[in-house]
C-alpha cells in the first residue's frame, strides 16, 4: 500500500497537516505533520511531500540504531520514536524530505528530538480521507516501481520550488532547505 | 493567573504603541466564557476601553486582532480571524474578517488576541516568533504595496512561511474604507480597519507560530470534525461553490433582480455574462486555492495574458467586487475587473466601498452635479474602467480633489458636498450597501439596517430564501414556516431569520470558522454541531442553548455599543431607492423592500425597545449585560451619545422619494 499524490489538484488548504498531526500527536501542528505541503504562491504552485514508498529506501540504510528504521506489513517504511535519538541522518537521506524532525525539549542528548514519518495511519490515511480534491489517494502497491516514479517526479517538483524560495531570499527555513 | 481552557493559545499580548511597550497576559476566562472569542471578546474589550469620545483615527481607538477557539482547530474552514475596532468609516462599531493563514498561525505562536493601542511615532511592525515578540522599524516597507510588503517580511526573517497582517498605500493614507490584507491576498476589508492601523503608523503584524493547539478531546474533535468535513462534501451546493467560489452567484442573482447595477438603479446587468463567474472560471482561472483547512476551496488565482491588462495576476475575485467594480459601475470589461481587484488587494481597498464610492461619482456626473473645474478632466460616464481603474490609485494616495474626497466615502463625501448628492449615497450608518439589494430580498434589506456594523450582508448572512432553499431551511426551522421563508419577495418569518442569523453570526465570527462553508450557505453547521465543536475543542460547558445566548449578548452588546454613539431606531433606514422606488428588475420587478413591516417584528423578537430600537433592561438582564445597560442609559440620559452623534461625519441616508431619471 502507499500514497499517490497529484500536486496539481492541491489546493494548498493544509487539512491533510491539520489532521496528520491531530492523528499522531494529538495536538494540531503543522511542524508535527508527517505530510507537508510546499506553497509557492507567487507561481500559484503546491506540492504536497510524504512518503511515497519509493525503491531505493535511503533512509533505511542510512540510520545507526537497530530497530529504529523499519518495513512494516504494509510495506511502509516506519520510524520506532521510541528508539529514534533524533540524528537526522533518514531526514537528510531522503532526497524529497519526506521526514520530519522535531526538537520537544532541551538540546543534544539532554533534549527529547525525533523524527517522524508518515506510516499510512496503519492503512487509514486520515489525509486521503480529508483531502476534499482528491490530490492524495491510497493505492494499492501493485506495480513495483509507482512509487519511484512518482519520487522521481516529486524530486525535481521540490527542488524547483526551493530554488525559487532562495532566489527570493528567504530559503534558510525548517524544511524548505 | 493561568487560563484554563483547551483550544485557546491562552494568552493575548497588548501592544502600547506610543510607548513601544509589549505586555503578555493570560486570557481572561470571563471573556471566553461570556464572550467565546473573536469579534465577541472584540467588542467586549471596545466596550470597557474605546470611549465613545474617542476618534476612530486618534490614539484613543484600538485596533484588537482575535482569534477564536475553533480557529486552526480541524473544523472545516477554521482559518479565520477578527480585526475589531471603532470604525473610521461609520464612526461605530467596526470589525472585518478574513480567512487565509494568518489566525492559525497567530494561535499556533501562542496568542488568541493582540490588542493594539495608542500611536507609533516612527513606522513599526510587529514581528511575532513563538515567544519573541517585538516591534521593528518598517521604514522599509512604509509605503509598499501589500503584495510586496508581504514578500519583503518574508526575506527580512528569511522564512517563506511568515504569515503576514498588511496595510497597503490606502491604510497609510487613511483612506477611510482601507482594508487589512492576510496571507494569502485575503482581505479583512469592510470598516476600514486598515485606516486605524495607518492612523496609528501600524504597517503590519508578521507571525511565525510552532507550538501548535491542544484539544481537550483530540480524537472526539478528529472523528467530529471529519465528519464535518465529509458532510459539507456531500452537500448539494458544494460542487458548485468549490467551481465557481462567491463568483457563481453572478448569474444565480440576475434572473432574480438582485444584482445591483448602475448604483443600484437596477438589480439586473445586460452584460453579466460577460463578467460571470462561468466566464472568469473559463477565461482566467490559474489555479483553486483554499484558506486553512478548508474544503472549498472559494478562493481562486487568475490572470490576464493578453491585452491592455496583461500580466494582472489576482486572487479571490468575489461575487461583492465583481458587482462593485463591475455591474454596479456598468463595467463589462472583466480584464479591467481583474486589474481593479488587483489593485485593491495590493493598495490596501475595500473593494465593495471603493466600487460604491466610483458608482456615487458616477451618478453624480451623470446629474452635472460635479463641477468641471472638479473632475480634473476624468471622464465619469458610466462603465468608463479606465477612470475607475484611475480613481483606485488617487484615492488609496489621496490625490487630486475627486481622490481625496471620495476617500473618505460616498457618505462623508455627500455631506462635505451637499448639492443634493447624499441621494446618491448608497448606505446605512456610513456604511456602503454591499450587491446585496433589499428589494429584491426582503431579508437583505432588512439585515442591512439592523447589523451592527452599517450596511452589512454577512451580520445576518439570510442566505436559504436568497433564492430558495427549501432543504435548508426545513432543516434549520423546520417544516411551518414554508413556503414564505424561502420566498424571498415575502417578508413574513423574516425577522425571525434574521435575529437567528446575526446571533449565530457572532458566534461563528468569534468562533474563527467561515460564513461561507459549512455554516449558512450549506447548512450543515448549525447551533448544535458549533457547540458540539466548542465542547470537544475547549471543555468548556457549553450546550446550543449557552451558545445562543453567548450569539444574542455579543449582538446586542454591539448594539449599545452603537448606542453610546448616538444610534437608534432612527436610522435603521434604507436609502430611498430600496424603499421608494420599486425594482424594475426580474423576478423582483415591482418590489421595494418592507422595513416597515420588518423592522418592528424584528425589535419585538429582539427584546427591543419599538421607539428607540434599543436594548430594553429585561433584555439586558437576561443577557447578564445590566451593569451595561446602565452606562448606556446614563449616556443617553446626560447627552453624550448625541455628542458622539455629531461626530459620524456622513450624511444620514435620504430616504425621501426622489424621481429617477430613465
Amino acid at each position: 500500500m502507499r500514497l499517490n499524490i497529484y500536486p496539481e489538484r492541491c489546493t494548498g488548504c493544509s487539512a491533510c497537516e491539520v489532521f496528520c498531526s491531530l492523528h499522531h500527536e494529538g495536538l494540531v501542528n503543522q511542524e508535527l505533520s508527517r505530510i507537508h505541503v510546499y506553497r509557492d504562491i507567487e507561481n500559484a504552485n503546491f506540492l504536497p511531500i510524504a512518503c511515497v514508498n519509493c525503491q531505493t529506501k535511503a533512509c533505511l540504510a542510512a540510520c545507526p540504531e537497530e530497530g529504529a528504521i523499519y518495513i512494516n506489513h504494509l510495506g511502509m517504511v516506519v520510524i520506532e520514536e521510541q528508539l529514534c535519538t533524533g540524528c537526522s541522518k533518514c531526514k537528510q537521506a531522503c532526497e524529497i524530505q519526506a521526514i520530519g524532525f522535531y526538537r520537544q525539549t532541551g538540546r543534544g542528548k539532554m533534549g527529547k528530538a525525533f523524527c517522524f514519518k508518515c506510516d499510512l495511519c496503519d492503512g487509514e490515511a486520515v489525509c486521503v480521507n480529508v483531502c476534499p480534491v482528491g490530490a492524495l489517494v491510497l493505492e494499492e502497491d501493485t506495480n513495483g516501481d509507482a512509487g519511484q516514479r512518482l519520487f522521481e517526479t516529486l524530486r525535481p517538483a521540490r527542488l524547483e520550488i526551493v530554488e525559487h524560495m532562495e532566489a527570493r531570499g528567504m530559503a534558510k527555513t525548517r524544511r524548505v532547505a | 493567573m493561568t487560563f484554563d481552557y483547551d483550544g485557546y493559545a491562552g494568552a493575548y499580548l497588548r501592544v502600547d504603541l506610543s510607548t513601544g511597550q509589549i505586555q503578555k497576559h493570560s486570557l481572561p476566562s470571563e471573556w471566553v466564557e461570556n464572550y467565546l472569542g473573536g469579534n465577541g471578546i472584540g467588542i467586549k474589550i471596545l466596550w470597557d476601553e474605546v470611549p465613545e469620545t474617542a476618534n476612530p483615527l486618534g490614539p484613543d481607538n484600538k485596533l484588537i486582532v482575535a482569534t477564536g477557539p475553533l480557529c486552526g482547530s480541524p473544523m472545516p474552514n477554521s482559518g479565520r480571524m477578527e480585526f475589531i475596532g471603532k470604525s473610521p468609516l461609520t464612526g461605530i462599531y467596526g470589525d472585518a474578517n478574513a480567512g487565509g493563514q494568518f489566525g492559525p498561525e497567530l494561535k499556533f505562536s501562542g496568542y488568541d488576541v493582540i490588542i493594539f493601542e495608542g500611536q507609533a511615532s516612527e513606522p513599526v511592525y510587529l514581528y511575532i516568533n513563538n515567544d519573541q515578540v517585538e516591534l521593528r522599524s518598517a521604514r522599509d516597507i512604509w509605503g509598499l504595496g501589500t503584495y510586496a510588503a508581504e514578500t519583503r517580511l518574508q526575506t527580512i526573517h528569511c522564512d517563506p512561511a511568515l504569515k503576514t497582517a498588511l496595510i497597503g498605500p490606502a491604510g497609510e493614507n487613511l483612506v477611510r474604507f482601507a482594508g487589512i490584507q492576510v496571507t494569502y491576498r485575503r482581505s479583512a476589508a469592510r470598516c476600514g480597519l486598515g485606516a486605524v492601523m495607518g492612523s496609528k503608523k501600524l504597517k503590519g503584524v508578521a507571525v511565525r507560530g510552532t507550538k501548535g493547539i491542544h484539544f481537550k478531546k483530540p480524537k472526539v474533535l478528529e472523528s467530529f470534525s471529519l465528519q464535518m468535513h465529509k458532510n459539507i462534501r456531500r452537500n448539494e451546493f458544494f460542487p458548485g461553490i468549490q467551481k465557481y467560489g462567491t463568483s457563481g452567484l453572478v448569474a444565480l442573482m440576475q434572473p432574480i433582480g438582485r444584482f445591483p447595477t448602475q448604483n443600484f438603479r437596477q438589480g439586473h446587468f445586460e452584460e453579466y455574462e460577460a463578467i460571470s463567474g462561468e466566464t472568469l472560471r473559463e477565461a482566467h482561472l490559474v489555479r483553486d486555492i483554499a484558506c486553512f483547512n478548508c474544503p472549498l476551496g472559494c478562493d481562486k488565482m487568475y490572470s490576464v495574458e493578453e491585452g491592455e491588462f496583461a500580466g494582472c495576476q489576482t486572487s479571490s475575485v468575489e461575487y461583492e467586487t465583481l458587482n462593485s467594480l463591475g455591474a454596479r459601475i456598468c463595467n463589462r470589461n472583466l480584464e479591467a475587473l481583474l486589474k481593479a481587484n488587483e489593485m485593491c488587494d495590493d493598495l490596501g481597498l475595500d473593494s465593495i466601498s471603493a466600487g460604491n464610492a466610483i458608482s456615487f461619482a458616477m451618478e453624480l456626473a451623470e446629474l452635472g452635479i460635479w463641477k468641471e473645474s472638479e473632475l480634473n478632466g476624468l471622464d465619469l460616464s458610466w462603465g468608463n474602467y479606465h477612470t475607475a481603474i484611475q480613481l483606485l490609485h488617487d484615492m488609496s494616495y489621496r490625490q487630486g480633489f475627486l481622490g481625496d474626497l471620495l476617500a473618505d466615502g460616498a457618505a462623508r463625501a455627500a455631506r462635505w458636498l451637499g448639492r443634493n448628492s447624499e441621494r446618491y449615497a448608497m448606505h446605512v450608518k456610513g456604511q456602503d450597501i454591499p450587491a446585496q439589494d433589499g428589494r429584491a430580498q426582503q431579508s437583505m434589506g432588512l439585515a442591512h439596517v439592523t447589523s451592527s456594523r452599517g450596511a452589512d450582508h454577512l451580520k445576518a448572512f439570510p442566505t436559504i430564501d436568497e433564492t430558495g432553499y427549501p432543504s435548508e431551511a426545513v432543516r434549520r426551522y423546520g417544516e411551518q414556516y414554508l413556503p414564505d421563508l424561502v420566498n424571498p419577495l415575502a417578508t413574513r418569518y423574516k425577522a425571525m431569520l434574521v435575529k437567528d442569523g446575526e446571533d449565530f453570526g457572532a458566534i461563528v465570527d468569534s468562533s474563527g470558522n467561515c460564513k461561507s462553508g459549512g455554516t449558512f450557505v450549506m447548512a450543515e453547521i448549525y447551533w448544535q454541531e458549533q457547540a458540539d465543536a466548542i465542547a470537544a475543542a475547549t471543555s468548556m460547558d457549553i450546550d446550543a442553548q449557552k451558545l445562543r445566548q453567548i450569539g444574542e449578548r455579543i449582538y446586542n452588546l454591539q448594539r449599545c455599543y452603537n448606542a453610546l454613539h448616538g444610534i437608534t431606531s432612527s436610522d435603521d433606514v434604507l436609502p430611498w431607492r430600496f424603499t421608494k422606488v420599486p425594482s424594475p428588475s426580474g423576478n423582483a420587478r415591482g418590489s421595494v423592500c418592507h422595513l416597515e413591516i420588518m423592522l418592528p417584528e424584528y425589535y419585538a423578537i429582539r427584546g427591543w425597545n419599538p421607539d428607540d430600537g434599543l436594548p430594553t433592561l429585561k433584555t439586558m438582564q437576561r443577557l447578564g449585560l445590566e451593569a451595561e445597560y446602565q452606562r448606556m442609559e446614563h449616556a443617553i440620559a446626560c447627552g453624550a451619545t448625541k455628542a458622539a452623534r455629531m461626530f459620524l461625519g456622513w450624511a444620514a441616508p435620504y430616504t425621501e422619494k426622489v424621481e429617477e431619471i430613465t
